[in-house]
């Protein structure tokens, strides 16, 4: 890589840093002790703890995108690109509350145990500036928004099994 | 053909031409400005039109979705307002990238504004909360705080967990400028406890979705806090104030009418060696009466029996020593007592004036104090300077004070008693002890007698360890008298000489010894036969108490009267000091046994060989 693209990983590095730190701190406390065979913890302090981590999940990610879009993808058209580009894209996923209202959990069912692999990677390393900073840019891009449905679902979990949805 | 078309171009041209030279032209680019959710469910976007080009131009937007190819038109143009386009739920999809772009066409033309891509999942803009209620809340004991309640706004789904709002309360009191702003989380309602009693506060809230924008202020509620103080504390402190202000009006009311009299009171105005009329020509003169009356002491408790003993002294000789013999040693210091009967030389009897050479001299000393001999008196009786001497020793019967005042009144004279002695006679204190002593013995229980004479005695015996003259020792004598006198608060002003002491004419005359002085203000005299008899303390045998005479007073002319002793037969009274009150010394009776003094030496005259007065011619007159 050039010095530019070592300038971005050290950024992005940078901007990850403190978020990992902010992470450990909120994962630091394991809702089971090692070791532990018969650990019990009540659903709702499962799903709160899952909101609070996916809630800061997204958080970060939105903060990395608008940073990046911010610094390196300005008048370079990315948005553009961007459309329809994410490897996540085929899977099926609510569009609105009502489809997002009608997601249930169904433990077993292989169908929901579609993986799409990302490959993504060399598109990170390639050479050509313009190239990896899309690639960048769209990886970006597909994280903020995949984190921000893992959320959203969890939230609504959460309202309707912990709360019978009256949040 | 070529016609047609060139006459079909002629006039496109002319229109073309025309819109040209009217000014118009096709509409100006549109932007978009924003797009917004109020809910995550549905969204609407606003564009600014541009210049329309002079012709009415319609404005469209179409838009395009993520993973689609058809382009959409607005399905709603009216609902958000003009230039607006509002899209339902229908046509609203999350988690998608829509493509918008807005057209404007008019006659001439169209153009289209640049594409806006929009996720409606990142333009989450809430409206404000609804129905802001604020209570104040006054448990008990406890401070009052403020309690707030709202709800999250309307279109927004918060009960299924689609959208999460957290909020934000802010408060100012009505007149401040900066806002409180608090957040106070997922929950809608908040506790505010640092409060300024007597506002009226005004408070707003406003909410954020968790991955959105803040939302508007709701509009202000405002309340009002009650003030600190109850009714009951105004009360208290009003009249607390009320009666500060009238203490302190009358305080100064009566610093004004009476703060001369209440800083003389606290601050007593220190007595200056002044004498009230005193006229230092006077004493050159000799007028001793004159002065006297100028010293204001007439009403001067000199008792009778102090000045009759004063006047019983007459001086014959100024070349032996007169002694007063003081009946009682009990009241006398040891010491005091030693010098007076061991020493023939001493006039432990008698005052320092026994020598009339000396007279001028210590009597000159004796008015460097006579301020202090005036002042006292003039303090305690300026108002009875005409009182009446008789009176006055009646009623104190200081005999001490009489003595002083001769000393000083007689300045310019011989003494009547005792001289001045000069200063090679030996402890003069004695005889101011000893005169003290009689005095003493004649008040009886006056207090201030024997206060005198202890004083005195240590005065003098101050003063004669200093080997001061006998004027001096007068002085000092005088001195500690006065300042006996001034302590006492009794009247017994017995230091000033009054006008009428009896101040007789400087005669040489016989002394009479006086060898004690009853508290009935009997004097025992004693015919002076020998040198040591004055010795004898005790009343002598029932043989020479016969020759003793009561003096009961000293008239104007320089009389004195002497009464017949009551308890002449009982000795024992004399050695005893009686504690009774001092007898009235009987004018009455003694006017009839007025013997007059002048006359006695006539009729009796001074015995050979004795220098004193032989009280048996007295007492043919009583008889």
């Amino acid at each position: 890589m050039d010095s530019k693209g070592w300038s971005l990983k050290g950024s992005l590095l940078l901007l990850l840093l403190p978020d990992l730190l902010l992470c450990k701190s909120v994962a630091s406390l394991p809702i089971c002790p090692r070791g532990a065979a018969n650990c019990q913890v009540s659903l709702r302090d499962l799903f709160e703890r899952a909101v609070i981590l996916s809630h800061y999940i997204h958080n970060l990610s939105s903060e990395m995108f608008n940073e990046f879009d911010k610094r390196y993808a300005q008048g370079r058209g990315f948005i553009t690109k961007a459309i329809n580009s994410c490897h996540t894209s085929s899977l099926s996923t609510p569009e609105d509350k009502e489809q997002a209202q009608q997601i249930h959990v169904h433990p077993g069912v292989r169908e929901n145990e579609v993986y799409s692999v990302w490959s993504g990677l060399p598109s990170l390393q390639v050479a050509d500036e313009d190239t990896r900073l899309f690639a960048f840019y769209n990886l970006l891009h597909c994280l903020r928004r995949d984190s921000h449905k893992i959320d959203n679902y969890l939230k609504l979990l959460k309202c309707r099994i912990v709360y019978d949805s009256n949040c | 053909m070529k016609e047609s078309v060139a006459s079909t171009i002629f006039v496109l041209l002319l229109f073309l031409d025309t819109g040209l030279l009217n000014g118009q032209s096709p509409p100006g680019k549109p932007e978009i400005v924003k797009c917004r959710s109020p809910e995550k469910e549905t969204f609407s976007c606003w564009w600014k039109p541009g210049e329309n080009g002079g012709l009415p131009t319609k404005y469209t937007l179409t838009y395009h979705k993520e993973g689609e190819t058809l382009t959409h038109e607005c399905p709603d143009y009216i609902t958000s307002g003009p230039d607006s386009c509002y899209f339902n739920k229908k046509h609203t999809s999350i988690w998608t990238m829509y493509i918008i772009t807005v057209n404007a066409t008019n006659q001439i033309g169209s153009t289209s504004s640049d594409p806006r891509y929009v996720d409606v999942t990142y333009i989450v803009e809430p409206d404000p909360p609804v129905n802001l209620t604020l209570e104040l809340k006054q448990p008990e004991d406890k401070k009052p705080y403020l309690w707030m309640k709202w709800f999250p706004p309307t279109l927004v789904d918060v009960r299924s967990g689609w959208l999460t709002l957290q909020y934000e309360i802010r408060l100012k009191p009505e007149k401040a400028t900066e806002w409180e702003t608090h957040f106070a989380g997922q929950q809608t309602q908040f506790k505010v406890l640092s409060l300024y009693p007597g506002q009226k506060y005004l408070v707003q809230v406003r909410c954020k979705p968790d991955h959105g924008f803040w939302s508007e202020w709701s509009p202000e509620s405002s309340i009002q806090i009650p003030n600190d103080v109850t009714m009951k504390d105004t009360i208290v402190w009003i009249f607390v104030a009320v009666l500060s202000a009238v203490i302190c009006l009358i305080m100064v009311v009566a610093v004004a009418l009476k703060g001369h009299s209440m800083v003389t009171c606290i601050l007593p105005p220190v007595p200056g060696p002044k004498i009230k009329g005193f006229d230092t020509h006077l004493l050159e003169k000799g007028k001793s009466e004159e002065l006297l009356s100028a010293l204001g002491c007439q009403d001067f408790p000199p008792t009778s029996d102090c000045e009759d003993l004063l006047v019983e002294f007459v001086e014959v000789d100024d070349s032996e020593d007169q002694q007063l013999m003081p009946a009682h040693s009990k009241e006398h210091p040891g010491q005091e007592r030693k010098p007076t009967p061991l020493d023939p030389d001493s006039d432990s009897g008698r005052g320092s004036c026994d020598s009339p050479s000396l007279l001028s001299k210590k009597c000159d000393e004796a008015q460097a104090n006579p301020s202090t001999f005036n002042t006292p008196d003039g303090i305690e009786k300026p108002e009875n300077p005409q009182m009446n001497v008789t009176h006055t020793w009646d009623t104190k019967s200081t005999s001490l004070e009489g003595k002083i005042p001769s000393f000083s009144s007689s300045g310019s004279k011989s003494s009547t008693w005792p001289l001045p002695q000069p200063p090679s006679r030996s402890s003069p204190r004695s005889s101011y002890h000893d005169i003290a002593d009689v005095c003493k013995l004649a008040m009886g229980t006056a207090g201030t007698a024997a206060i005198l004479l202890d004083k005195t005695d240590t005065r003098a015996s101050r003063s004669s360890k200093n080997a001061e003259t006998g004027g001096e020792k007068m002085a000092a004598e005088q001195r500690a008298v006065e300042s006996r006198h001034s302590k006492t608060d009794q009247g017994a002003a017995w230091l000033l000489p009054q006008e009428k002491s009896p101040f007789i004419s400087v005669k040489p005359l016989d002394y009479v010894e006086i060898h004690k002085v009853n508290k009935d203000g009997a004097l025992s005299l004693l015919p002076k036969q020998k040198e040591n008899s004055k010795q004898t303390e005790k009343p002598g045998t029932p043989e020479t108490s016969k020759e003793y005479a009561k003096v009961s007073r000293v008239m104007e002319n320089n009389i004195l009267v002497l009464v017949q002793d009551p308890q002449a037969p009982n000795l024992a009274s004399f050695e005893e000091p009686a504690k009774e009150a001092p007898p009235s010394l009987q004018q009455n009776q003694a006017e009839e046994d007025l013997a007059s003094f002048t006359s006695a030496p006539s009729t009796c005259g001074p015995r050979a060989g004795l220098d004193y007065l032989d009280p048996t011619c007295f007492m043919h007159s009583f008889q």
